[in-house]
Parts: C-alpha cells; structure tokens; sequence
C-alpha cells in the first residue's frame, strides 16, 4: 500500500532506517494541562507510551480519560505541557506551528472521528489536499495519487461528489484515503467507527487492516471493545495515567 | 436572581468578544450614516437662528447715493409695514496686502450702537469710532476662515481711496454678519467700516443700499412696501435713479441658500441609501449571528425550551446588542452631522453653528438600531427553530449541504483558476446569502464613489466649459478713478483692435434684471457674438435685428423651463429702468447663468440702460497660450491708456484657474458626502470577511493538520476576501451609474433642466483599489491569529 517511489522525500528514507530499531512514537512523562479561564484541567499526567513500527495500537478507556489527547499530542496536534514526544526520531517539541503543519503533511495521516472532510470540495479534492499542501510533483500526478487512494477504499467511481453526498461511511472512507494520501509513516484514528452503522464500521476496520499490514503505523482511539481487539496491543487509560498495556 | 436565560442573552456579549465587538460596530456604522437625514434640518435651523439675529434684510434697493438724514431715516423707518430700515454705503476697491493687491469690499454701517437690518456684530475687539480722525474699521470673521484676507486685530492696512491716493485703516476688530459674509465666501474680502469712512475714501455722499424688514411679507405688502419707500426716498431726493433693480427676499430665503439647497437633493440621495445600507447591514448581520447559534436552539429545544421562550432570549441579545449601537452610532452620528453642518455652513454661507442635535435623527436610529434589529432577526430565528433538534444538534456552524445547487458545480468546474483562488470562490458561495449581503454592501460603497466621481467630473466639466464661454481672453473695462463705469466708444475699440496679437474685441453689457420674476442676469452681446451658444430651439438674433437694437430675446434652457416660455412668447423684464417685454426668439442650452440668463442684442440692452456706449469689451487673442495673453494684456491696457482710456483689464485664464480651484472643492465636498456610505459597505466586508475566518477556526485546524502552512491558508482566505471584494466591486458599477443617474437627475432638477452623466474610468479604478485593499488589510490580523492557534484549541473552538 505504501508508495515506494523515486520522489519519496529526502530524509524519509534515511529516517525510516533510523527508527527501524527505537519505537517509531515515544511519549516521555507527557503532561497535557488544559487552561480555561481560572480552572486548570490535566488531560495527561505523566504518560509513558511507545509506539512500535509497523504496530496497530488501539488506546481505550472512559470518556475524558485523555484518549484523544494521547493522539492530539503525538501528532503534533496539541503541544505536551512537559515532556517529550518523539515521532519518527524527531522530537515535535522544539517544531514552530508551520514547521509541525509540514511535518504532519509528510509523516502522520489523521482520520478525525467527525470526518472533517472540507464541504466545498470533492472527495477527490479532500484527497489531494495534503498532496497540494506538500507540494508532491505536478498536478497531474497528483490526481492520480489522490484517485488511486479512492479506489483502494472503494470510492472510485464517486471521486466528484461532495461530502453532502456521500454517506457516512463513504465520508470516513474518505477520510482514510485522505489520510494515506502522502504515504504516512504513522496512521492516527480517533474513533474510526464511532459514527457508522455495523457494517461500514467492519469494512472500515478491514481498510484500516490493510493499511497495516502494508506496514503503516496505526494508532486509533476507540472504547469499542471489539474494535480494540483487532489491534496488535491495547493501552488502556484512565484519568490522564496509563493503566495497562496489553497485546 | 435571574433565570438562566436571562443570564444567557447577557453573556452572549461577552462570550464571543469579538463577534460582539464588530455587530456592535456594523450596526452603529449603518445607525451613524442614517444622521444624513438631520444635516438639513439642522443646517436649517442654524441658519434660521442667525437669520433671526442678524435681522437679514427681505427687501433692497440701490439708489444711486443718496443722503438721508437722521430724522429722515427716522420717518423711512416708521412707515407702514416696516418693521426696520437701514441706509447704507459701499465702495468697491483695492486693499494692499504684503507686495499684492486685493479686490476689497469696504460696507459701511450708519450707527454701530443702533442697527436695524443686517446687524454687524462684532465678535472680538470693538467696533471703530465714528467722526474719527484715524479710519478705523472691522474685519469680516469670513475673512480669515476663508484665507481671502488674514489681517487680524490691531493690524493697519493700506486702502485706495477714490482719488487713488492709499489710506491706512486701523483693524480694531472683528465683525460678522450673514449678508455680507456670505458675500466673502463666493468673493472677495470685506471690512465693516462708518459709513462717513465709506464716503470719505469712495468720494460720494449718502447711501447705495437700503435695506429694509417688513411686518407683512406677503407678495402684494411687499411691493406695496417698496413703492412706499421709494416714494419717501423721492421725497428726499426728486432726482434719485436706480443702479439695479429692487431685490426682495421672502423669509425662509437666506444668503447662500440656492446653492445649499442643490446639495441638499445629494443629502436625500445619500440618506436614503443609506437607510437601505443600513437595513442590509443590520439583516445581514442579526441572520449570521442567529444562524451561528441554531446548535444552541436545538439544545434549548432538547432540553425544553418552546419557540417563543427560545427566541425571546434571543432578541433579548439582539437588542442589547442593538441598543449598545445605537448609543455608539448616536454619538458618532451626531459628530459626523455637526462637523457636516459646520463645514457646509462656513461653505455656503459663513455662518459658524453651534451643536446641535435631531429629534429626526434620533428617532430614526432608535427605530433602526432597536426596531429594525429585533424584526431582522426574527426570520432567521424562525427558521432556526423550525429546524428539527437532531439538525440542530448537529450542526456545526458551516453550511454542510454544499454541492446542492448548480452554481456549486458550476465553480467546481473551475479549474482553471489556481487552486486557492477555486478554494476561496467556492467557500464565498456556501453562505450565499451573506455573500450576496456583503457584496451588496460592498457594491453601495463602491457605487457611491463611482456615482459621486461621476457626478462631480460631470459638474466640474459643464463649469470649466461653460467658464470657457464667457469673456473671450481678456475682459476690458473701463472704470473711473472713483470706480464708475467709463464708456469705451468706437475709438476705444479700434484701439484695440489696433494692437498686435488681438483676434477680436466685441462689446458686451450685462444687467441684472426680473425675468417673469425670476431674479437673473441680462447679456447684451453681438449678433456674431464669440459665446459659443448651443441652441436647443430657435435662433440668435441676426446682425439686422442687433442694428435695429430689436426687443427679441434668446433665453437659457432652465429659464424656459422655470417659465413655460417658448419661441415667439414675450418674456416681461424688469430693469432698473423699468419692464421692457422681448420676444422669445432662441433657447440656448449653455449653463451661463446657471441656464436662467437671457441673451439680447447688445446696442438694445444698451438703450434699455440708457447708455450710448458699451464699458466691457471681450477680447480674444491670436495666442492660446497664457504668457501670450498676459504679454497682450499689457500691450493692451498700455495702448488704452494711451488713447486717454482709463481701464482695468481681467484674464480670463486666471479667473478660471480660481474657478477650477472652486470646482475641486465642489467634488472634494461631494465625494465627502458620500464617504458615511463608503464606510458602513467597507465596516460590512471587513464585518463579513473576520467573521468568516473567526467561524472557520476548525477548518484551518483540520487544513494545518493535513500540514498546511500559514501562507497556503492565507492564500485561501485571501481569495475567499478578494471573491467578495471583486464581486461587490462589479456590481458596483452598475449601481454606480444607476446612482450617478439618480444624483444627477436631482441635481439638475435644481438647476430646472437636466444633465447628461459622464461616467470616467478613474473612480472605478479608485474603488477597486479601495475595494482590494480593505479585503485584503482586513484579513490580516483574524489570520495570524488562526494561524498561530494550536490545530488542537482550534479544534475545540466554538
């Protein structure tokens, strides 16, 4: 599934090596405290987590435990209050904003439980976007990108319709394309199937499958216990504290 | 205590800052604009209070100097239906300023302690002292507003006496009164001085003007009145003649008013798109700011709440919000309408206003602000509760049904344009009804400047064209020492003629008459006359009739129009003389004046005033260009005065120069009117535009997540802005012309005829410049702001 191609960018290749033996996410002593107003409210306390290459991680546990926050902070999405987050070798701490936009571009596929797709454009476009903000080759070639990422999620023959027309599962289907895009080292799912009836959620998991075991990092989110149980490993979380781990 | 949704329309001010802060001020922008519709009434009513002050004269009449004593004047003024009377004497002369000479009015005042008509007062210092050795006298306070003259108190200045010796004159203060300040805003400088002053430095005895208040202003009292007064003033002096004819004022008429009241047409215009502005601004406005909370309606429907309760909060933050502009947009309101009043006011007619405020306008902005508010959200609260909860809930605050439509499809098919611009179109065209909204605004301000552009090009060219008619180059004229019309005979032409470089020398008299009652200016020019006329109807009088000196006429287009006259009618005009009726024989269509003149044979105008010769010529030169004409000008004035003529010479390209300069002031004037309308369009797009991007924080979230840069996302929005921009700007020019038609139709309505727009390309250039800038200056800040938030707080944002 991963596109091995001429033109993958510089120092991905070389980074890849690197990371082949330290885990490709680490999380060290991560604290995420929230500040609203006069009330402060700690979603992470003091996190230790690894992400091993190639691993589908699934992170569950109760509403507000700090699920989310986990995948907002290793994706560069959130700033950890204290301590360190390492994606791919590279620390994200020390990134500007457009420095961690650019990375994130190149290196990490997020597919929001809300699918956030853009309502003005095709899923065609919504694919391509990443692939435009990362400047990969012509247009053209672009496209092409974009419409092989639709087929492989079985959308091929709706890449013109907006959002507003496609159904809820085609809109994540969407989503995972968008988020394979730029060929991503790291694959990150909140709630993946939270908003889909039993059956595109199944398929959807398959594509989430596939992905993987193309080679693809997949961390997701979910308090689907069945939906946990395809993962490699399981983290549970409670209260911002790693509880358990478990394959 | 207080209920929970009491406490929600009160915290919704202060929840979203920003979005309060720029409903706030959209909306006070709009109530602010609508205080164009108190600057007349309150101009009006400065005006009223100085008229009522300065006793401004309703009848006057210019004898020919002649002495009134004391008891005499007692007796002119205890004649019935007078309710005052004043003698007074002027003199028409130069004034020595620095190494220059200035043209000065020196207005005489019989007894400073003891006025009756166009009281002088004196606003600082103190007034000069009567059978004083030393000439003292008061400087107009227009003097200095205006910049004709700045000598202040204490200053001496030097003044040419009759004789053409130079006097001092000691300023000991300043003096103001309506009649005469008005005069030095259209003119020339003028001091108050004893009218002892007057005659003493003009070399005549007694009186020039008359001036009188009447009990009874009716039509019929009044020229009762005159005949009465005119019969004391030949019981005084059998043998008193006329220099013009009798000017009677009717009450609600004041100096300078004609031309205020053609502005007034483009304060209506203005006001009245103003109030459109207003209502689409506040619409726009209070449909966004329901619509952006349809998720909380359906909240409070989940948990409860019923439609009336629901929108009852609601329209309670809508008129907080309301109230709270229309205090702003009062305030501004009143400022912008003062600051109007005075600038016009010290414009037209000198006068200085003090503060003042409309109940008009006050009211129209408590309807608007309040009123208009409440009704403008109530559609859009209706349909936001009509909408299901589950919708409601899971709405998000972006219009999630794009694509439905065809023009959706239509601009995604636009990929020829570069990709941020595709984005930044298609993202103006999911709110359509705010777009359309803003655009409109934006094609209100944009078609104000063009129509305002157009309209003042279009007067500044029918003035600058219609001040190439008269005149030729030079105007010649022959003047006494003590500033009495001399006779240039046929000698004094062939003189002229005579010298190198002149082209023509034609005569010319001018008369200021009653045609039909209308106040106006007769011309007495030749059959093959150099005024360039552009006969709409009829002929000119032919070189048979101009050397029979034949009673015919060819009048201006408004004059016509005012009159109903036509080819062949007979037109009644009062002289000094007296009424001589002409015949209707041609319409010119020229502006000169103001289309109201009347154009007779100059040897006939000439025996209807009883004079054997003409005192001006027109001369125009072989030359165009200015050094040439000034070279002639003194060959000219040299070779007359050789021949024993003792003249005073005008160029024509100087006085145009002066007039161009008071037709910029015109336009600036006109395109200032229009900038209260310039400003609510641009408080919408730069409304529209932040909330555009304030609303879409998740969106940029989700777009930095897919790893796009700041600049990648200002590109975007920048195109979004530009859409907006760029189609307001478009449409503006449409409204433009409609607009310019409209002001022009107004405008010439005043002048009673009618005007033929010229639409230039450079106010369009002006507006899309404005246009461009403000859409893309707007953006700025909200961005930086969006972009250097966290994609993770974005994405929590609400």
């Amino acid at each position: 599934m991963r596109l091995q191609t001429d033109t993958a960018p510089e120092g991905r290749l070389d980074a890849l090596v690197d990371v082949q033996a330290a885990p490709l996410v680490h999380l060290e002593e991560v604290w995420k405290v929230y500040r609203a107003g006069r009330v402060e409210f700690p979603a992470l306390r003091g996190v230790d987590l690894s992400v091993d290459q190639g691993e589908m991680l699934a992170i569950v546990g109760p509403s507000g435990s700090g699920k989310s926050t986990i995948l907002n902070v290793m994706t560069g999405i959130d700033r950890a209050t204290k301590g360190g987050v390492t994606v791919a070798g590279r620390p994200l701490g020390g990134m500007s904003e457009n420095e961690l936009a650019e990375w994130r571009g190149a290196t990490v596929g997020i597919v929001f439980q809300f699918f956030q797709l853009l309502p003005t454009l095709t899923a065609l476009e919504n694919v391509m976007l990443p692939l435009d903000f990362a400047g990969r080759g012509r247009v053209a070639e672009r496209t092409d990108l974009a419409r092989e990422r639709l087929e492989l999620v079985g959308l091929g023959d709706k890449v013109d319709r907006f959002p507003s027309e496609l159904s809820g599962g085609e809109q994540q289907r969407t989503a995972i394309a968008r988020a394979l895009a730029c060929d991503p080292l790291l694959l990150v799912a909140d709630e993946p199937t939270g908003n889909l009836d039993t059956a595109t959620a199944v398929e959807t998991l398959e594509t989430i499958g596939r992905v993987n075991e193309a080679g693809t990092t997949v961390v997701f989110v979910t308090h689907d216990q069945a939906v946990s149980a395809r993962a490699d490993r399981v983290v549970e979380i409670r209260d911002g504290v790693v509880v358990d781990s478990s394959p | 205590m207080r209920s929970a949704l009491t406490r929600r329309s009160w915290r919704e001010l202060t929840h979203r800052r920003v979005r309060a802060t720029l409903t706030v001020a959209t909306l006070a922008a709009a109530i602010a604009g609508l205080w164009l519709f108190a600057t007349p009434s309150l101009m009006n009513s400065a005006i009223d209070d100085r008229v009522a002050t300065d006793r401004v004269h309703e009848v006057l009449l210019k004898p020919g100097g002649i002495r009134i004593t004391d008891a005499e004047l007692a007796r002119l003024r205890s004649l019935p239906n007078v309710a005052g009377l004043d003698g007074r004497a002027t003199f028409w002369t130069d004034l020595e300023v620095g190494d220059q000479l200035r043209r000065v009015w020196v207005v005489g005042v019989h007894d400073f302690a003891d006025q009756q008509v166009n009281v002088v007062s004196v606003a600082a210092g103190v007034a000069p002292r009567q059978h004083n050795e030393t000439l003292e006298g008061l400087t107009e306070a227009q003097n200095e507003r205006t910049g004709r003259f700045r000598g202040g108190v204490g200053d001496t200045v030097e003044i040419r006496a009759a004789d053409g010796s130079w006097r001092p004159l000691h300023i000991t203060g300043r003096g103001q009164t309506l009649e005469f300040g008005s005069t030095v805003v259209e003119d020339n400088p003028v001091l108050y001085v004893p009218s002892e002053t007057v005659n003493e430095l003009a070399g005549y005895q007694g009186f020039t003007r008359i001036e009188a208040r009447l009990v009874d202003h009716s039509p019929a009292a009044a020229a009762s009145t005159v005949d009465t007064v005119r019969a004391g003033l030949g019981a005084i002096d059998p043998g008193v003649v006329y220099n013009d004819i009798t000017e009677f004022r009717p009450p609600d008429e004041w100096p300078g008013k004609e031309g205020f009241d053609r502005f007034v047409s483009l304060f209506w215009v203005i006001a009245g798109v103003s109030l459109l502005s207003a209502i689409v601004l506040v619409g726009t406005t209070m449909t966004t700011l329901v619509r952006d909370q349809t998720r909380e309606i359906g909240i409070m429907k989940a948990v409860g709440g019923r439609g009336r309760t629901i929108a009852r909060s609601f329209l309670a933050t809508a008129l907080l919000l309301g109230g709270a502009a229309t205090l702003v947009g009062i305030a501004v309101g009143v400022l912008l309408a003062n600051l109007l009043v005075a600038y016009l006011g010290g414009r037209f007619v000198g006068l200085e206003p003090g503060w003042q405020v409309s109940p008009l306008a006050v009211g129209l902005s408590l309807a608007v602000g309040l009123g208009v508010t409440a009704l403008a959200s109530l559609p859009a609260l209706w349909r936001a509760a009509r909408v299901p909860v589950r919708e409601a809930l899971e709405t998000a605050g972006i219009e999630a049904r794009y694509g439905a439509v065809r023009l959706d499809r239509a601009l995604a098919r636009a990929r020829f344009l570069p990709r941020p611009a595709q984005y930044g179109l298609r993202n103006a065209a999911r709110r359509k009804g705010r777009s359309l909204s803003t655009a409109a605004l934006v094609a209100f301000a944009v078609g104000t400047v063009v129509a305002f552009g157009a309209v003042s090009l279009t007067l500044v060219a029918i003035s600058e064209q219609t001040e190439k008619l008269e005149g030729g180059d030079i105007v010649v004229y022959g003047v006494t020492s003590s500033g009495d019309r001399l006779p240039l005979d046929a000698r004094a032409r062939e003189a002229m003629l005579r010298v190198d470089g002149v082209a023509a020398a034609q005569p010319f008299a001018q008369s200021h008459v009653a045609a039909d009652e209308i106040d106006t200016w007769a011309w007495g020019l030749p059959a093959d006359t150099i005024y360039d006329y552009e006969l709409v109807r009829g002929r000119w009088f032919s070189a048979e009739e101009a050397a029979s000196k034949a009673r015919v006429a060819v009048i201006g287009r408004a004059l016509a129009s005012q009159t109903g006259l036509d080819i062949g009618d007979t037109v009644d005009v009062e002289d000094r003389t007296g009424l001589v009726a002409y015949e209707v024989i041609g319409v010119d269509d020229r502006m000169v004046n103001d289309g109201e003149g009347l154009f007779v044979p100059v040897d006939t105008l000439l025996e209807v005033n009883r004079f054997d010769d003409p005192s001006v010529f027109w001369v125009t030169g072989a030359s165009l260009e200015a050094a040439g004409i000034e070279q002639l000008n003194g060959r000219l004035s040299q070779a007359l005065s050789s021949a024993g003529y003792s003249v005073g010479t005008a160029l024509r390209h100087v006085e145009r120069e002066a007039e161009r300069s008071e037709a910029r002031t015109i336009v600036a004037i006109i395109m200032a009117l229009g900038l209260p309308l310039v400003a609510v369009g641009m408080i919408g797009l730069v409304s529209a535009l932040t909330t555009n991007v304030l609303e879409r924080q998740r969106e940029i979230a989700i777009l930095r997540s897919l790893g796009a840069r700041s600049r990648q996302i200002r590109r975007i929005y920048r195109a979004e802005g530009l859409a907006l921009a760029l189609l307001g700007w478009l449409a503006g020019i449409g409204v433009g012309y409609v607009l310019g038609r409209v002001v022009l139709h107004f405008i010439g309505n005043s002048f009673h005829t009618s005007f033929a727009l010229r639409f230039p390309l450079w106010p369009l250039g002006v507006a899309l410049v404005m246009t461009v800038v403000v859409a893309l200056a707007v953006l700025q800040i909200p961005l930086r702001r969006a972009c250097r938030l966290q994609p993770g707080e974005a994405l929590r944002y609400e």
